[in-house]
C-alpha cells in the first residue's frame, strides 16, 4: 500500500514536472511570437529578421525530431558500424536537393556557389575531426543546446570565438602565408579600409580562395543552373542522386549487408540480387526520422529563400545592410554596406559575428578585414537577421524537447569541457576555411548542386573516421591506465 | 498527436503562412510568375545602386 502511493507521488511528481515542460515550450513559441508582432507593428522593416526568426524555429524543431547531427552519424558508423543515421543524413540531403532544384529552376534561389579546390578537402578534414572530438557539429551543437547540454554551448562557444579570431589575427600568421597569396591579395585593389595584405585568412581568401572558380554539376555539363534541365538533370540527378546513391551502396555493402545476410542465411543458402535491394530498402527506411526531417528542412530552405527574396523586391533591396541602414543601425555594417544575409540555413558565420561584434566593442579592430570588413560585418547581433535565425533555432530545439519530455539541464564535466573546447577550435577553422560547416559547407552546397560541397564532405568523412580511431585510441590508452593502477 | 506538438506547429504554420502571404504580391507586381524572366527577380533597386552592388560583387568573384 504504501508503495503503491509513493508510486502515485513519483508518477504526479513526474507528469507535473511534464507539464512544466509543456509550459515552457509554448512560452518560448509565444515569445518568439510576441516579438515578431510587437517589431513589425514597431517598423515592418523587421518582418525581415522575423522571416530568419521562424524558419530558424522550424529548423530547430526538425534537427531535434530527426537528431540531425553528422558527428553522432559518422562515430555510430566507424565506431560501433551503425549506419541509420548516416543514411538519414544522405536521404535528406537528396531530399532537400529535389526541393532546391525546384527553387532554383524558379528563379528565387538565393544560393550562390563558392570557390572549390583541395581547400575544401583539407578544411572539411579539419572540421571532421573537430566535431567527432566535440561529440557534435555546428548544427548537431545548436539543437543540442537546445535540449539543455552544456557540452554543446560550450562547442559553440568555442567555434564563434576560434572563427572571430581566426578572421582577424595576423603578426606572425602572415609568416605562414605563401608569397603569392600576399601578392594576389594586395592585387585585388579592395577598398582602403580593408587591409587584405595582413591578416592569415585574408590573404588565403584574396590571394587563393578567389582565385578558384565556382562550379556546380549543372555548369560542368555545359547546362545552366536556373533552366529546368540544368536543376534537375545537372544539380540534382548528376550532383545529388547518383553521388549520393553511390555513398549509401558503400554504406551498405561495408556495413549494413552482414546484419541482412545473416537473417536470410537462416533461410536460404545463397542471396540473390534481389535480396540486396530489399536489404538496401529497409536500410533506407530504418531511418525514416531523419528523413522526413531532412525533407522539411529542405521544404523550410526552399520557402525561406522565396520569402527572402519577395522581402527583397518589396523592400527594394538586395542584402538586410540597407535594412538596417534604414532602421538606424549602420554599426557594423560592412565597407559595401552588406551584412551576412544569406537567405538560407546557415550556422558558423553569425556565430562568429557576434563575438566579432563584442571585440570591436571592446577595442578589437575587426572591420579592416576581408571577412567582417569587406563581406559579413558584424551588426548588433539583437538585429542581426542570421542570429535571429541561430536563436531561435536553439529556441525551436527547445520547444520539441520540452514537448517530448527530453529536455534536460547538462552541466559539462572537465574533461568533455576540454574534448568540447578542442574540438570546437579545429570546426572554427575548418568552418572559415571551407567557408562553412556542415551545414554552409556541405549539405546546402551538396542539395544545390555545388561540386565544392562534395569535395568538403569528403574531407569531412575522412577527418571523421581519423577522430572517431584517434578517440579510441586514447580511450583505450586512458582505460589500459586505469586498470594498472586497480590491484585485484 | 501530442498537444503541445500541435499548437506548436499550427503557430509556427501561423506565422511562417503569414510571411510566405506577405512574399508573394511583390513577385506579382515584378512579373514574375506572368513573365518570368531567365535568372532571377526583378528589383526595385535604384539602377545606379544596383549597378555599384554589380560592380562589388564583380570584385569578389575575382
Amino acid at each position: 500500500m504504501i508503495c503503491c502511493r509513493r508510486q502515485e507521488r513519483g508518477g504526479l511528481k513526474v507528469d507535473v514536472e511534464a507539464r512544466k515542460k509543456k509550459i515552457w515550450a509554448l512560452s518560448i513559441i509565444g515569445f518568439f511570437a510576441l516579438v515578431s508582432v510587437l517589431t513589425f507593428a514597431y517598423n515592418d522593416y523587421y518582418i525581415y529578421l522575423s522571416a530568419y526568426l521562424w524558419f530558424g524555429l522550424i529548423y530547430g524543431m526538425c534537427l531535434q525530431y530527426g537528431r540531425f547531427c553528422f558527428s553522432s552519424a559518422f562515430r555510430d558508423l566507424f565506431a560501433v558500424g551503425v549506419p541509420r543515421m548516416v543514411v538519414g543524413i544522405m536521404t535528406a540531403t537528396v531530399c532537400f536537393g529535389f526541393v532546391a532544384s525546384i527553387v532554383t529552376a524558379s528563379g528565387f534561389s538565393t544560393f550562390h556557389p563558392s570557390p572549390s579546390g583541395i581547400h575544401s578537402v583539407i578544411a572539411g578534414l579539419i572540421f571532421g575531426v573537430g566535431m567527432v572530438l566535440a561529440g557534435g557539429c555546428a548544427s548537431g551543437s545548436l539543437y543540442k543546446a537546445g535540449e539543455g547540454n552544456g557540452v554543446a554551448l560550450l562547442v559553440i562557444l568555442s567555434i564563434s570565438v576560434t572563427q572571430s579570431f581566426f578572421a582577424s589575427t595576423g603578426g606572425w600568421l602572415n609568416a605562414l602565408v605563401p608569397a603569392s597569396w600576399h601578392a594576389s591579395a594586395v592585387s585585388k585593389n579592395l577598398p582602403a579600409s580593408i587591409n587584405a595584405g595582413d591578416g592569415w585568412l585574408d590573404q588565403y581568401l584574396a590571394g587563393y580562395v578567389w582565385n578558384h572558380p565556382t562550379v556546380t554539376f549543372a555548369t560542368l555539363i555545359g547546362l545552366k543552373d536556373e533552366t529546368i534541365a540544368g536543376a534537375f538533370v545537372g544539380n540534382l540527378i548528376v550532383g545529388v542522386v547518383i553521388p549520393a546513391t553511390l555513398m549509401l551502396a558503400v554504406v551498405y555493402f561495408i556495413w549494413a549487408r552482414k546484419n541482412f545476410a545473416r537473417e536470410w542465411l537462416k533461410k536460404e543458402k545463397t542471396i540473390a540480387l534481389g535480396n540486396h535491394l530489399t536489404g538496401f530498402w529497409q536500410m533506407l527506411l530504418s531511418s525514416k526520422r531523419t528523413s522526413i526531417a531532412g525533407l522539411i528542412l529542405g521544404v523550410a530552405c526552399g520557402l525561406q529563400m522565396f520569402v527572402i527574396e519577395g522581402l527583397r523586391i518589396k523592400f527594394g533591396v538586395r542584402n538586410a545592410g540597407e535594412i538596417l541602414t534604414r532602421l538606424g543601425s549602420d554599426f557594423g555594417v560592412s565597407v559595401r554596406g552588406t551584412v551576412f544575409d544569406p537567405g538560407y540555413w546557415y550556422v558558423t558565420t553569425q556565430e562568429a559575428q557576434w563575438v566579432g561584434w563584442v571585440m570591436q566593442k571592446l577595442g578589437w579592430e575587426n572591420m579592416d578585414n576581408i571577412f567582417f570588413g569587406y563581406i559579413n560585418g558584424i551588426p548588433n547581433p539583437a538585429l542581426n537577421p542570421a542570429d535571429w535565425m541561430s536563436i531561435a533555432l536553439i529556441g525551436g530545439a527547445a520547444v520539441m524537447a520540452l514537448a517530448n519530455n527530453e529536455f534536460k539541464f547538462k552541466r559539462p564535466t572537465k574533461e568533455l569541457a576540454v574534448w568540447a573546447i578542442a574540438g570546437g577550435f579545429l570546426m572554427g577553422i575548418g568552418s572559415r576555411l571551407g567557408l562553412g560547416c556542415n551545414v554552409g559547407a556541405f549539405f546546402v552546397r551538396v542539395s544545390n548542386g555545388d561540386v565544392g560541397g562534395w569535395l568538403f564532405g569528403l574531407g569531412m568523412i575522412v577527418g571523421a573516421y581519423i577522430g572517431v580511431r584517434f578517440f579510441n585510441w586514447w580511450t583505450e590508452r586512458r582505460m589500459a591506465r586505469e586498470f594498472a593502477g586497480i590491484q585485484f | 498527436m501530442d498537444k503541445t506538438f500541435t499548437i506548436a506547429a499550427l503557430i509556427v504554420t501561423m506565422f511562417t503562412g503569414f510571411l510566405i502571404g506577405y512574399a508573394v504580391p511583390p513577385f506579382i507586381k515584378a512579373g514574375v510568375f506572368s513573365e518570368r524572366v531567365e535568372k532571377g527577380v526583378a528589383s526595385q533597386i535604384d539602377k545606379n545602386l544596383e549597378q555599384h552592388y554589380k560592380k562589388l560583387y564583380e570584385t569578389e568573384d575575382k
